[in-house]
């Protein structure tokens, strides 16, 4: 058996759950199924790391909770400790961007790709889809244009990526990456929780337009 | 019973919609619109309870939440609603309604010889009387007795909602003040969410019969609302509570729902800033016998005369101490209502007043008070004194009204300070907290055109603290001018022999104040506990005030001195279901599954909790027993071969220049001489050198470890090492990494695991001779990238597999696929644990506890002989580790092979025949042994390692039997098949 021959299963398959798209009122639930994860932790100053990756074409945002790129995105959860998300590099394309540039003793760089499922979120009902699970302020995120936050989801933990892909014209676009094991219950869970969702944005959804105290 | 006291017109109220519903059995009509109190009171029902503690026919006494007597039980079944008041239950199709004090009846009701005996029962009575035999012994019978409502005995059919949100600014109320804080908010750009419990939005402008701009106020209250309703920066949510108010600007709200598919919602609201438009409480009065169906609010009359177009009573007598009552007068003569006199027991009435209530033809009795009321279950007249003079009124309903207290419940919630107002007798907001403000009648304002006014300009300040231009809005003209003075008159209680009710939901009297000051609960929060006034669920609403002015007026203190009690939270009652929305059932708390889940249940596994993980305990097949899975399972696995799913263990990577240094520091045991490519067991201490955490310390390469942590600490071993490294040795350079949930881990245990290794497509060579026990690699198996660890927690010779976690499910297969020809079988954790005890294996946790250190484990010597400095070595030093009567592990067997031991049995020295004495340990892990045909257990033993050869006695559940003492591994104490 060579690996041509494996069936790499999403983290729904192997809990059984057959559907992996929810689509309500223009409103989209969907787990992404091939995606590429990387942890990127360094020891190195973020001036030397700029230096190492310039020219990559990867930015490495420096703050917690900043987000930059499109594909492949980079996360900032905390100072110096990165997660790299793409959904058309392979690991080890991205692995090799990555080790050529910077110092093989000064990093950690692992590949998280089976360790989470993520699911995109679209629509206006996302701010009260997650907003029925963790007390994060997603206009803010919303206003900066790229965020991402480390929070529970009803107890659950997660990593949030507001982004919005080049000429979307939806107004939220969430990632939710969630670790593998937890992924079908929290699946469930959302599902369970869209019908509320989609009347509260149905109800108060220009409420989370844009504000004007973040321009 | 038709509708008897309906007015022919007025109120907000469909007239075309007639709503059936039933109290206590008697079927009843009503309008949509009505609230169930309004459809009682339109019904000619005024008593509708009784009293808490003396059962005393009680009636509806206001018409909001402040309502202390009717307090009725909605609903059937799995839907019924204990403790409802009747003022705040919107008036349904349907709906039945009961009483819930009042044994047979709420009309005859036996309870009442309490009230009879009622000398025998004064406030605290029960701290003091039911002590013998003990408290314990009359505890049922007196909740029994003073019990609010019964939950239903079903469990909850309906659905509840939870749902976080945040805004710039939270407006609690949409009275007038709530209204016009929105607008100006609303305009400004600010996200605003304006909550109010009732139905509608309006406040006192729904019964309120003052014209705005020249117009009835529903005008201008529909034009308001169109206008925020078009606002998208605005949230309105109806029907919903702020029920508490909490640090950081931080609110629960709990919002009624109007869709059958949820029946409430709790908000967790953060805003920026916080205004309470929450107005103001009409305060009762305090006189003999206050408390008898027909006496209610003066307000509450209004309301339901205006709103719902109900006469509380045909002849009415108002008794007042300030100016608001007047209105009541008023608007009942307007609705055609007879009032048979207003006594105002102020001395000098305003001349206004007086000449207003001429016009109308009503008696003042200025410089009056009541002095008795009569009539049992209804009011059927009073008694009052004037210059000396004794007076007897007939009429059904006396509206009484004590002046108005601010309702700032929620400003005490988030720590504001209250601050008396002699001239309003009330609590006013004293010192906010940082983001509050306050307006309307919250903040005492008493005429509507100082609401407006006020309301407006603060928060227009409140925008611009917030970072927004804020412009007035206009504000409506207020007419008739409105003639009422804030201040209320402070009147003194008077001597009598009847009962003066100073809180009508907990029954506390006038005479339980005087007991309390004599009994010297005279600081406020002890007088409150004593006599149990403001107490629960009703916080104090209409009976605080009263309460305080009794207190003050007892021990000659002023009021100010005094202070206020602290409201808590909730400010109503929020229902566990809301407590509780989406953590119940299949939400009650997160379930992780393994990787290869799907192949688990094709094999039939038998799943248990582990820490949240579901793991399977282990594989029955056809016919068989748990109990004869598990020892089949370890059978094949000593004598052939067993795959075993271990992916929810711990696996933590360490990296950098100094990670061999700092995992030198974190074990106990010695981390520098570890070669890259091989393992070592480890054992993990806090400062206390108490054991927290063992696994394997695998050196992938120089600067590159792996450690695998137990199951269930991963993720704090994860934390502790972050901790350690981030702010004790910050200097070291290491990055930790957590790789669990990345791959998943397949143990091949038994003889004849190498043979199933070596038939995969695999560039590892697993002889012994390439691959030794406590030794790892790294290479492909079957195309996959695997680290594979040759360790050992059964005995067994044993491989571990770790390969990415979405290949598992096949994996597995294929493993099973392979190995069927070799005899293998899937293995769970019970036979896993019972492998481990044979080979006598401590298991963290299970065999250990907050106390245990290495040398009561047996690791005493590796810890003493490692010579650099570790997490816990120094506590290791102290006398009391070294202690020889320390519990120490050490395994066991009964006297008689087929006898069963089981963990949790205590030792108990050879000498005591009986529990209880004093334990010498307990047996940590017991399990029949299928390779030994015997039970076999470990237990700490307090010297235990001395005594080996000894037989102890074991307490179990009221059973004692003797067990022997032996080494721990009962299974190849050489180690030979592990290493072979």
């Amino acid at each position: 058996m060579n690996r041509t021959a494996w069936k790499f299963d999403t983290p729904l398959e192997q809990a059984g759950l057959a559907h992996s798209v929810h689509k309500t009122d223009g409103h989209e639930l969907s787990l992404l199924t091939s995606i590429t994860l990387l942890r990127l932790r360094s020891l190195q100053t973020p001036a030397e790391l700029q230096a190492s990756l310039h020219g990559s074409g990867l930015h490495l945002p420096q703050l917690p909770n900043q987000a930059s790129g499109q594909d492949p995105s980079v996360l900032c959860l905390a100072p110096n400790d990165w997660l790299l998300f793409s959904e058309s590099l392979s690991a080890e394309r991205l692995q090799q961007l990555l080790e050529e540039r910077m110092n093989p003793r000064l990093k950690a760089l692992s590949n998280q790709s089976s360790a989470y499922a993520v699911f995109r979120l679209n629509g206006g009902i996302a701010p009260w889809l997650l907003g029925k699970n963790c007390g994060l302020d997603f206009r803010k995120g919303v206003a900066l244009g790229q965020h991402c936050s480390r929070t529970r989801l009803n107890h659950v933990p997660a990593i949030l990526h507001y982004h919005q892909p080049s000429g979307g014209s939806k107004p939220y676009v969430f990632d939710v990456m969630i670790e593998r094991s937890l992924a079908a219950y929290s699946w469930q869970l959302f599902l369970r929780q869209f019908p509320h969702a989609v009347e509260s944005e149905q109800l108060h959804g220009a409420f989370y337009e844009r504000s004007k105290l973040y321009p | 019973m038709s509708q008897d006291y309906r007015l022919q017109q007025g109120g907000q109220i469909d007239r075309q919609q007639i709503l059936n519903f039933s109290f206590n059995g008697l079927a009843l009509q009503g309008y949509a619109g009505d609230s169930l109190a309004s459809a009682l009171l339109a019904n000619g029902i005024h008593h509708v309870a009784r009293s808490f503690k003396f059962h005393r026919p009680r009636g509806i006494y206001s018409a909001g939440e402040e309502e202390p007597n009717a307090l009725l039980e909605t609903g059937e079944g799995a839907r019924r609603v204990p403790n409802n008041r009747a003022t705040m239950v919107p008036l349904q199709e349907g709906l039945t309604a009961k009483s819930q004090i009042g044994w047979p009846s709420l009309e005859f009701d036996l309870g009442r010889s309490l009230d009879f005996s009622h000398r025998l029962w004064p406030a605290g009575f029960y701290n003091k009387t039911f002590k013998w035999p003990s408290w314990h012994f009359w505890e049922g019978m007196i909740r029994r007795m003073a019990g609010l409502g019964r939950a239903p005995d079903e469990a909850d059919p309906d659905h509840y909602e939870q749902t976080n949100c945040h805004c710039d600014l939270l407006i609690c109320g949409a009275g007038p003040a709530g209204l016009i804080a929105a607008l100006v908010a609303g305009r400004s750009g600010l996200q605003v969410i304006i909550a109010d419990q009732d139905e509608q939005f309006g406040g006192s402008l729904n019964w309120d019969s003052c014209l705005l701009d020249g117009s009835p106020a529903g005008a201008w209250l529909a034009t308001c609302l169109n206008e925020l309703q078009a606002l998208p920066n605005v949230l309105l949510l109806p029907r919903t509570t702020v029920s508490a108010s909490y640090d950081h600007q931080v609110a629960t709200l709990l919002q009624r729902g109007h869709n059958p598919a949820w029946r409430e919602c709790l908000w967790t609201v953060r805003s920026r800033a916080t205004l309470l438009a929450t107005g103001a409480i009409e305060q009762s009065q305090v006189f003999p016998d206050n408390d008898r169906p027909g006496i209610m609010l003066a307000g509450a009359v209004r309301h339901y005369a205006n709103r719902y177009a109900v006469a509380a009573g045909r002849r009415v007598v108002i008794s007042t101490n300030n100016d608001s009552a007047y209105q009541t007068a008023f608007d009942l003569r307007h609705h055609g209502i007879e009032v048979a006199a207003v006594i105002d027991q102020r001395p000098a009435v305003p001349a206004a007043m007086l000449q207003q209530q001429h016009d109308l033809g009503i008696v003042v009795y200025p410089a009056a008070q009541i002095i008795a009321t009569c009539g049992s279950k209804r009011l059927r007249g009073l008694c009052m004194q004037q210059a000396g003079k004794r007076q007897r009124l007939q009429c059904d309903v006396l509206a009484v009204s004590g002046g108005w207290a601010p309702r700032l419940h929620l400003l005490c919630h988030a720590r504001g300070s209250l601050q008396f107002n002699t001239q309003g007798q009330a609590f006013v907001p004293g010192k906010l907290p940082r983001g509050f403000a306050v307006a309307g009648g919250a903040a005492g304002d008493t005429t509507l055109a100082e609401v407006f006014t006020r309301t407006e300009t603060s928060t227009i300040r409140l925008c611009e603290l917030l970072g927004a231009s804020a412009r007035h809005v206009h504000q409506p003209r207020v007419s008739p001018d409105n003639l009422q003075s804030p201040e209320v008159a402070s009147i003194p209680l008077q001597a009598s022999r009847k009962r003066q009710w100073l809180d009508l939901a907990h029954d506390v009297t006038l005479g339980d104040a005087k007991l309390a000051v004599r009994e010297a609960y005279t600081e406020v929060e002890h007088f409150k506990r004593f006599t149990t006034t403001g107490m629960s669920v009703d916080q104090g609403k209409t009976g605080n005030i009263n309460a305080f002015l009794a207190l003050s007026s007892i021990t000659g203190r002023a009021i100010e001195d005094i202070g206020t009690t602290t409201f808590r939270p909730p400010y109503t009652p929020v229902t566990l279901g809301a407590l509780a929305a989406g953590h119940t059932g299949e939400d009650y708390q997160p379930k992780r599954i393994l990787a290869a889940e799907n192949t688990h249940r094709s094999l039939a596994a038998c799943f248990e909790d582990y820490g949240g993980w579901q793991r399977p305990d282990c594989y029955p097949r056809k016919g068989e027993s748990a109990e004869q899975a598990i020892h089949r399972e370890v059978l094949r696995v000593r004598s052939c071969l067993g795959v075993y799913v271990n992916s929810p263990i711990g696996k933590i990577e360490v990296r950098g220049p100094d990670a061999s240094e700092f995992l030198h520091r974190m074990y106990m045991n010695k981390v520098h001489g570890l070669a890259a490519g091989h393992c070592r067991y480890g054992l993990m201490l806090n400062e206390g050198g108490v054991l927290i955490d063992d696994g394997i310390i695998i050196r992938l390469a120089e600067d590159h470890f792996l450690l695998n942590t137990t199951s269930g600490g991963a993720s704090r071993i994860l934390g502790w090492l972050e901790e350690w490294s981030q702010t004790e040795w910050p200097r070291l350079q290491v990055l930790i990494d957590d790789v669990s949930a990345q791959w998943a881990n397949f143990t091949l245990a038994g003889p004849r695991s190498r043979e199933l290794l070596q038939q995969l497509d695999s560039s590892i060579d697993f002889s012994a001779g390439a691959l030794p026990h406590m030794q790892v690699t790294q290479g492909e198996i079957a195309g996959l990238q695997a680290r594979v660890n040759r360790i050992s927690f059964s005995g067994e010779l044993s491989f571990e597999l770790n390969i990415a976690a979405s290949c598992a499910n096949e994996f597995l297969q294929l493993l099973l696929q392979k190995g069927e020809a070799l005899g293998i079988t899937a293995y769970g954790i019970e036979a896993l644990m019972t492998l481990r005890l044979e080979k006598g294996y401590m298991h963290v946790g299970s065999d250990t506890d907050g106390e245990t250190i290495p040398d009561d484990v047996g690791w005493g010597q590796a810890a003493r002989q490692k010579s650099e400095d570790y997490l816990g070595k120094r506590s290791l030093a102290r006398a009391a580790s070294a202690e020889p009567h320390r519990r120490q592990l050490v395994g066991l067997l009964t006297l008689q092979p087929e006898m069963a031991m089981r963990a949790g049995g205590h030792f108990l020295p050879a000498s005591v025949k009986r529990a209880p004495a004093e334990t010498q340990g307990w047996i940590t892990s017991a399990a029949y042994s299928p390779v030994l045909q015997r039970y076999v257990a470990l237990g700490m033993l307090r010297g235990g390692r001395a005594r080996l050869g000894q037989t102890v006695q074991v307490y179990d559940a009221g059973r004692i039997y003797p067990v022997k003492i032996v080494p721990s591994c009962f299974v190849d104490p050489i180690n030979q098949r592990m290493r072979s």
